[in-house]
């Protein structure tokens, strides 16, 4: 056992594997090999049935590096070029943002001052990117011809960042099949209108935020607002971490809402088949009309829920 | 599909044990071994990486014999992986079965066709 551990350690230290991971797994080995070992195996055969030392360090040295590398190219601006900088006037300051099939990240910046990022094989300088009179505009090129026999492979990524602790009187974000990543920017008025692209919003808080996708998914993590206003047909929305201090409207034709972690004034649904359901979910009040569609809320804590103006044709409502 | 088809499958084997109830490292291998040719170095390597995805948990139990056991709990990301995996291989392996059993499941039979074709070939 002694001699495998030893070869194992030795293995991954050679891979740069690094010191936590490495006590972490020769612990995890130490308690399988001594359970093997009690149950039907002998020393020589430890080998045989945890395999050659070397392949197994190979393969999780591959496994972190390779998960590092995936966060990375998410994350990370190595890959990313600056196009611009923009310093904010003293205006109120916008952002307009209108794609077509390509992927934006949204965060805060490191600075005072807007930066641009893009990556991608695609020509930025057919690209609209304008700041006056406080606007960030950032245009796609108008595409001719359909949309779908349009190269994605053309396409450029954008990693937009907005002045640290800024909070912009108004965001637009437009696109048809790119992803949105919004995180870590405060705006007062907030609206995305994506069609098929999935949208991720994390750590913000709005005044108001306003969502309508078609089949994109929705994740909203961390948000606080005042008024919440979303529209899907057939995308599904999931909430966590959530304050609403007034008013969420969420429609939704067969897409589902998840709420984990909400604390909301008033939740109005309108919904056709898609359900509502609610994990630590506390609305003071719901008003909830669906054709089939179902309201299921779990709470630890019990909590009065006021029902107003509820309708559903075959759709069962559950709340505890 | 899952590109490295294998490791997929046991991936797809390792979140259908962990669906059911937490389980520690040796005893999932073994589990797996007992229906499956498939040693340590190809489960141990799926289950960090799961975890450090956050499809499981781990916590400690301590053991009456030897190191106190770390045993692996599916979470409600890992409950929805599983879910869309366990979609993406049900339909794929209906596919597969559908290609094979188009001459039937009669392996005579099939034999015998084939026969009677090379046999009409040679002529």
């Amino acid at each position: 056992m002694m001699t495998y551990l030893e070869d194992l350690k030795n293995e991954l230290k050679k891979r740069n594997v690094s010191q936590d991971e490495i006590d972490d797994i020769i612990r995890d080995h130490e308690e399988m090999i001594s359970e093997a070992l009690r149950e039907d195996l002998t020393e020589e055969e430890i080998p045989q049935r945890f395999g050659d030392p070397r392949a197994l360090a190979q393969e999780l040295s591959s496994n972190t590096t390779s998960h590092d590398a995936d966060e990375e190219s998410d994350d990370s601006q190595d890959d990313f070029k600056l196009f611009k900088s923009f310093t904010p006037s003293e205006d109120e300051q916008k952002v307009f943002i209108s794609m077509v099939f390509q992927d934006v990240t949204v965060r805060a910046s490191n600075d005072s001052d807007y930066h641009v990022n893009y990556q991608g094989p695609g020509d930025i300088d057919e690209y609209s990117i304008s700041y006056r009179h406080g606007e960030l505009k950032i245009e796609s090129p108008k595409f001719k011809g359909l949309l779908f026999k349009q190269n994605k492979k053309d396409s450029i990524s954008f990693i937009i960042e907005v002045p640290k602790g800024t909070e912009l009187v108004e965001f637009k974000h437009k696109t048809v099949s790119g992803d949105v990543d919004f995180r870590d920017v405060n705006a007062k008025n907030t609206t995305f209108s994506i069609t098929s692209g999935d949208l991720n919003i994390k750590n913000t808080k709005v005044d108001k935020l306003v969502v309508n996708t078609v089949s994109g998914d929705v994740n909203v993590k961390e948000l606080s607002a005042r008024v919440v206003e979303t529209s899907q047909v057939s995308g599904d929305m999931n909430m966590s971490k959530v304050i609403i201090t007034e008013l969420i409207h969420a429609g939704s034709v067969s897409g589902d809402f998840a709420f984990s972690d909400a604390h909301v004034e008033l939740a109005e649904f309108n919904m056709v088949n898609g359900d509502v359901e609610g994990k630590e979910f506390y609305p003071k009040m719901i008003s909830f009309k669906s054709v089939s569609g179902d309201l299921d809320i779990k709470n630890n804590e019990r909590t009065d829920i006021k029902m107003q103006k509820t309708n559903t044709l075959s759709g069962k409502i559950n709340i505890n | 599909m899952n590109p490295q088809f294998k490791r997929g499958i046991i991936e797809l084997c390792v979140l259908s044990l962990l669906v059911e109830k937490d389980s520690y490292g040796y005893d999932i291998i073994s589990q797996l071994s007992e229906h499956i040719d498939v040693s340590e170095n190809t489960i141990y390597p799926i289950l960090r990486r799961l975890t450090s995805d956050d499809y499981f948990k781990t916590y400690l139990v301590e053991s009456n014999e030897g190191a106190p056991r770390k045993y692996y709990q599916m979470t409600e990301k890992g409950f929805i992986y599983y879910l869309s995996l366990r979609e993406e291989w049900d339909a794929f392996i209906g596919g597969v079965y559908h290609i094979i059993n188009q001459g039937g499941k009669k392996n005579d039979d099939i034999f015998r066709r084939f026969k009677e074709r090379i046999k009409e070939e040679k002529r």
